[in-house]
């Protein structure tokens, strides 16, 4: 099936297509039903003026899917056309189709007003392995609390204990009834 | 296994990651070659540089009728790319035998090309697609390596331990080219055993580039003479296999290297 849209940007079109910071989660709804997936770059022809964009999304809760090869080319200063061949499968609906398209047209239009992330500032994680946790910065794991560990194996040590009573006892009873 | 302990760097910039390359340190990419060779402990870095955080890098583009490659793009987006399957169908149709689609969503066209295994398929079509390779190191600065001279044996290509590749240029192909791909493989996904890209225009331009023939990719210049001097299909195939030693893998390449100069034709 193939569908296309127009959309009109705040930003200049092409800059913001190439930049490709558009590309990110999906979560969409076509009547009642919800979809979630992804919106990807795939290349820039710069000679055609043309970006590719590979969309895919499944149905919350059920059985469907749609996806989408994507052409994305800008009209004039500030409009984008978004067209491409969408196939469905499973439940998915003609609706998931067209509401897939609104998502990625919704996150073009949102990636083109929000400022750029400056990459340089952002930390180089460098961590030691096997120096434990000492490296920065890291997400706070549960595995880093002493009281979480002592609980988690005190479980395992019951959980031994409880085997081997079984075993113990199974072999007593089978010792008996021969 | 589990890998032997090593440091982590995760940058975020080319800038960063090219500063955490050194002597003993490998770059990763998608994963797919080194993460095994770390678990069976055939490769010990003392630092792994993840480069998956080094966007930059990740970009596939026509510009100037070239196709650049950014060495982190993923070999399931060059699979998807309109502007490689229009310009370089080589590059798609290679790309599509590598592995399964799980392995080609992670593994990127760099990683295959950096750990330039004889039995890839992306470095064979690249060398018949005379491409050339970008690579840049803190301390030297950039060169371009072409593919001839980047491939020098199982594994081992001209990078130095700080340097990265980080784009890769692939020439437009001659007006008319058309292109074929043959591989066999005992198993769906699994190393191929033998295989061959086939670039041709006419009698103007011929290129062969071999799979498994070799320690790395293997160009067969006397065959490419032979087709653009008129031999046909079989006998430019019978010539290109000739440069293999076993009768098995002789007579098969030859035969893949028949099907595909016949389907480029």
């Amino acid at each position: 099936m193939r569908l296309s849209r127009t959309i009109e940007l705040r930003v200049p079109a092409w800059a913001a297509l190439a930049a490709g910071r558009w590309g990110g989660p999906v979560r969409v709804r076509a009547g009642e039903v919800e979809y979630a997936g992804k919106v990807a770059l795939v290349d820039v022809d710069e000679d055609a003026r043309v970006v590719g964009a590979h969309a895919q999304a499944r149905r919350v809760g059920g059985w469907g899917g749609v996806a989408a090869r994507l052409e994305l080319r800008p009209q004039d200063e500030r409009a984008v056309e978004i067209s491409g061949d969408v196939s469905l499968s499973g439940e998915a609906s003609e609706e998931a189709a067209e509401a897939l398209l609104g998502g990625v047209a919704a996150r073009l239009e949102d990636a083109a007003t929000e400022p750029a992330p400056d990459r340089a500032r952002v930390p180089v994680p460098r961590v030691a392995a096997g120096s434990g946790g000492e490296a920065e910065p890291h997400e706070p794991s549960p595995a880093d609390d002493p009281a979480y560990r002592r609980r988690l194996a005190a479980r395992a040590a019951m959980a031994v204990a409880v085997g081997a009573a079984v075993g113990v006892v199974g072999a007593a009873l089978g010792r008996r009834r021969s | 296994m589990k890998p032997a302990p090593f440091d982590y760097a995760a940058p975020r910039t080319l800038d960063e990651a090219l500063g955490a390359l050194g002597q003993d340190a490998k770059p990763l990419a998608g994963g797919q070659s080194l993460v095994p060779l770390l678990n069976f402990r055939f490769a010990r870095p003392a630092t792994i540089v993840d480069l998956n955080g080094v966007d930059e890098l990740a970009y596939l583009r026509r510009s100037g009728g070239t196709l650049w490659i950014g060495a982190l793009i993923r070999q399931a987006t060059l699979e998807r790319s309109a502007v490689a399957a229009a310009g370089w169908p080589l590059l798609t149709r290679a790309v599509a035998h590598v592995a399964h689609p799980a392995i080609r969503n992670r593994g990127t066209v760099g990683g295959s090309v950096a750990h330039a295994d004889p039995a890839a398929e992306l470095p064979v079509a690249l060398t018949a697609l005379d491409a050339r390779f970008h690579v840049r190191s803190a301390a030297r600065g950039a060169r371009t390596i072409a593919a001839g001279d980047f491939f020098q044996a199982p594994l081992m290509t001209a990078l130095e331990p700080d340097e990265l590749l980080v784009e890769i240029e692939v020439p437009p192909p001659p007006d008319g080219a058309r292109a074929a791909f043959a591989e066999h493989a005992r198993t769906h996904g699994d190393f191929a055993l033998a295989g061959a890209a086939v670039v041709r225009a006419g009698t103007e331009h011929a290129a062969i580039a071999l799979l498994g023939a070799g320690p790395t990719p293997v160009r067969v210049p006397d065959a490419e003479r032979a087709l653009c001097n008129g031999a046909s299909a079989a006998e430019a195939a019978r010539i290109a296999g000739a440069e293999l030693d076993d009768d098995y893998r002789r007579a098969l390449t030859a035969e893949l290297v028949r099907r595909a100069i016949e389907e480029a034709a």
